[in-house]
């Protein structure tokens, strides 16, 4: 299963929002959900999912859904 | 949006203060201007707790009086609510056991709630006795943790309240929720403010859920324990 398929349900429970709705550019700019508070949730409930521990640098640089699936691919090849 | 009415709110310190005595939460971050300053926040914020009861009680009041049981009641505080400034209520939602209400500040919201409950065949407020006998035991001073102490900390909290304060300050939920579920819900903020992680915390988050609890003792205890402490982005999660 590649990373998009995994991440999207994950993004979609934490974000409540449905699979289809989510782009590469979804973002806290156009999800309206996606606050702060959500994006500490989705990093930690990501790290759960990939068993990756995201650098504290690149906790708030990972914004965008297309950032976050590079990321963890990146991560875990 | 449908308005509660009060539609809003202004908190002051004494406010605080009072709501301190009652839930047992004397966290400086939410009683001392000075301290508040130095912290996160920059100045004194409402307690979330405070937020999720002055929302659910003038909700609670336009409702007939019969008792109700919470079955489940999430909370989110997204941004921080000060004293001295209007926060705003709105029932986003309402469901046919339940209800989404926000608390707004400034077009930003600082509380969302949402939760279920059912009409419950047995009186509440007034029932049960010995709730204020567990006040004394309650720390007056909140404890100061490292992060390396709270990974795995666990304990028990003794639930407790002085009754009458509560029938003040929140009159329609005290005599429409069980006691031991409004004693839980002051229990959380003490438990997070003073004991675990307690000095510098506050709520981000909470969710309860109950099912066949004991409604009108204060005993057991509510049992924690720290299921993850985060210092990368200054996060405890707990389970009770």
């Amino acid at each position: 299963m590649d990373i998009v398929t995994r991440l999207k349900p994950l993004f979609a429970r934490l974000l409540e929002i449905d699979e289809q709705s989510i782009r590469p550019d979804s973002s806290p700019a156009n999800v309206s959900t996606w606050d702060s508070l959500q994006h500490i949730n989705l990093i930690l409930a990501l790290e759960e999912e990939f068993g990756v521990m995201v650098d504290p640098e690149d906790i708030q640089r990972l914004d965008t859904f297309a950032g976050l699936c590079a990321y963890f691919e990146q991560r875990m090849s | 949006m449908i308005r509660i009415l009060p539609d809003h709110r202004v908190f002051t310190a004494t406010d605080q203060e009072r709501f301190a005595e009652l839930s047992g939460d004397c966290n400086p971050i939410h009683m001392d201007a000075v301290l508040a300053r130095r912290e996160m926040f920059g100045d004194v914020v409402v307690h979330g707790l405070h937020l999720v009861l002055s929302l659910l009680d003038p909700y609670c009041a336009a409702l007939d009086p019969h008792p109700r049981r919470l079955v489940n009641l999430q909370a989110r505080f997204p941004g921080s609510a000060y004293l001295n400034r209007t926060i705003e209520y709105f029932c986003k939602e309402e469901t046919g056991d339940g209800a989404k209400l926000t608390a707004v500040t400034e077009k930003q919201p600082v509380a969302e709630i949402t939760f279920i409950w059912i009409k419950n065949r047995e009186a509440s407020g007034q029932a049960g006795k010995g709730w204020e006998t567990m006040l004394p035991t309650f720390p007056r001073r909140p404890v100061e943790r490292l992060w390396d102490q709270l990974s795995g900390l666990g304990g028990e909290l003794p639930l407790g309240m002085d009754t009458t304060l509560l029938a003040t300050l929140f009159p329609a939920l005290h005599t429409r929720l069980p006691l031991r579920i409004q004693a839980e819900l002051l229990a959380l903020t003490r438990l997070v403010g003073m004991t675990c992680p307690g000095l510098r915390f506050v709520f981000s988050a909470f969710e309860m859920e109950w099912s066949d609890v004991p409604l009108f003792s204060p005993d057991p205890p509510l049992f924690y324990e720290v299921t993850r402490a985060d210092a990368r982005v200054s996060l405890v999660r707990m389970g009770i």
